[in-house]
């Protein structure tokens, strides 16, 4: 059995691991098992609960909907919707809401633009000419000029008619 | 004009029956149909996709065929990755039973022999990571066949320590020595050494790269030569 050259211990490893080879269930084994999991399966199938029955169909079902044409269909429904919902007018706030606010002594006025595609920019603020000098309060003798107010004008309320009687 | 070669016999048109594999016992090599195909018959990957869409349908006994024709071959591994027979019938049982119920999630994109070999290497090495060091050794008798190899003469002829430690001992030194490997070594050295995968399909069962199976292959051999020293003289 010494013909061939000498065996490394690469090599000899090699062999040795490839003896392992050789260790073999009994005879039958494969059947055995088989029938082992035959068994198994049968009782997993009986011992199954009601939700995970449920859990698998709906599995089932939401898998029947990843095909590509009910994909498309529904991720174009949506997009149509969304492009809809953007495009509707969007309700105005109250015409002529005014923010005022003091700083430094001087009055400022801001309304609200009410455009509808942009309702919330605020609109240069215009300062009054009078303003009052630090540590002095407004009299009613000072001149007040109106303040300007930049946006849709409101109309006062009519008056409305009476109602009659029925 | 009639044509040189039959046309291939349609896929659903095959019984079963003509598929099963041979599995008396557990000879070395599981003997296959398809080891005796002639020219135009199934080639055995087509005949794992064929079995494969049968069971999908429902067909158990194609699923069973399946379990026949890869127990041998799936034992071996997890056995030989676990050292312990009890907890690879265990394993194998959830092996396949995980297979069958991902069946309608296997894509074909690799071969089914792939695919379960994959799903037992991923069940067994969470089996070892839970079971930590502590397992106790229950191994499978040697077949008296080895006392006939080739490779297992020329060594007990070259090597004091083999042909003294007999059988068993070399047996259980064997597979003490697997044990210490990182589980992942040696699930790569079953696949190479003993089961005798390629590279390749090794790491394709392992999502790895050739190189870096060549890499673990190249660490886990030298641990084995440490172990194993008294052997390899």
């Amino acid at each position: 059995m010494k013909g061939g050259p000498p065996m490394d211990k690469e090599d000899k490893l090699q062999t040795l691991l490839r003896l392992k080879r050789y260790e073999q269930p009994p005879e039958g084994f494969a059947e055995e098992f088989l029938e082992k999991f035959q068994r198994r399966q049968r009782t997993e199938l009986v011992r199954r609960s009601a939700l995970s029955i449920l859990w698998e169909r709906s599995q089932a079902w939401l898998e029947g909907l990843r095909r590509p044409a009910v994909i498309w269909t529904a991720g174009s429904a949506y997009a149509a919707l969304l492009l809809t919902l953007w495009l509707l007018p969007r309700p105005a706030p109250k015409t002529g809401d005014i923010a005022v606010f003091v700083a430094t002594g001087r009055t400022n006025t801001q309304t609200v633009d009410s455009r509808p595609n942009n309702p919330r920019r605020a609109v240069p603020v215009q300062h009054s000419d009078t303003a009052i000098p630090p540590g002095k309060r407004r009299t009613t003798e000072q001149p007040q000029e109106k303040e300007k107010i930049i946006g849709p004008e409101t109309k006062p309320e009519e008056p409305q008619p009476p109602l009659r009687e029925l | 004009m009639a044509p040189d070669h039959p046309s291939p016999q349609p896929l659903t048109e095959i019984p079963v029956a003509t598929l099963t594999t041979s599995v008396s016992g557990f000879g070395l090599v599981a003997e296959t149909t398809a080891t005796r195909m002639t020219d135009g018959a199934l080639t055995e990957k087509e005949q794992d996709r064929l079995l494969v869409e049968r069971s999908r349908e429902g067909d158990t006994a194609a699923f069973d065929t399946l379990v026949l024709k890869f127990t041998p071959k799936l034992y071996q591994l997890v056995y030989n990755m676990t050292s312990n027979r009890e907890d690879t019938c265990d394993l194998l049982q959830d092996v396949f039973a995980r297979a069958y119920r991902s069946l309608k999630r296997f894509r074909g994109d690799s071969g089914f022999h792939t695919w379960v070999h994959t799903i037992a290497v991923n069940t067994t090495i969470n089996f070892l990571k839970r079971r930590n060091n502590r397992y106790a050794v229950s191994l499978d008798d040697m077949d008296s066949a080895i006392q006939r190899d080739k490779d297992y003469l020329e060594l007990t002829a070259t090597s004091d320590p083999v042909r003294e430690a007999g059988l068993n001992e070399l047996q259980k030194q064997l597979n003490d020595a697997l044990q210490k490997l990182p589980e992942s070594h040696r699930a790569v050295v079953v696949m190479f050494d003993i089961q005798g995968m390629p590279h390749n399909e090794i790491g394709r069962i392992m999502g790895l790269s050739a190189g870096t199976v060549r890499s673990r292959l190249h660490y886990a051999h030298r641990q084995l030569q440490a172990l194993l020293s008294d052997y390899l003289k």
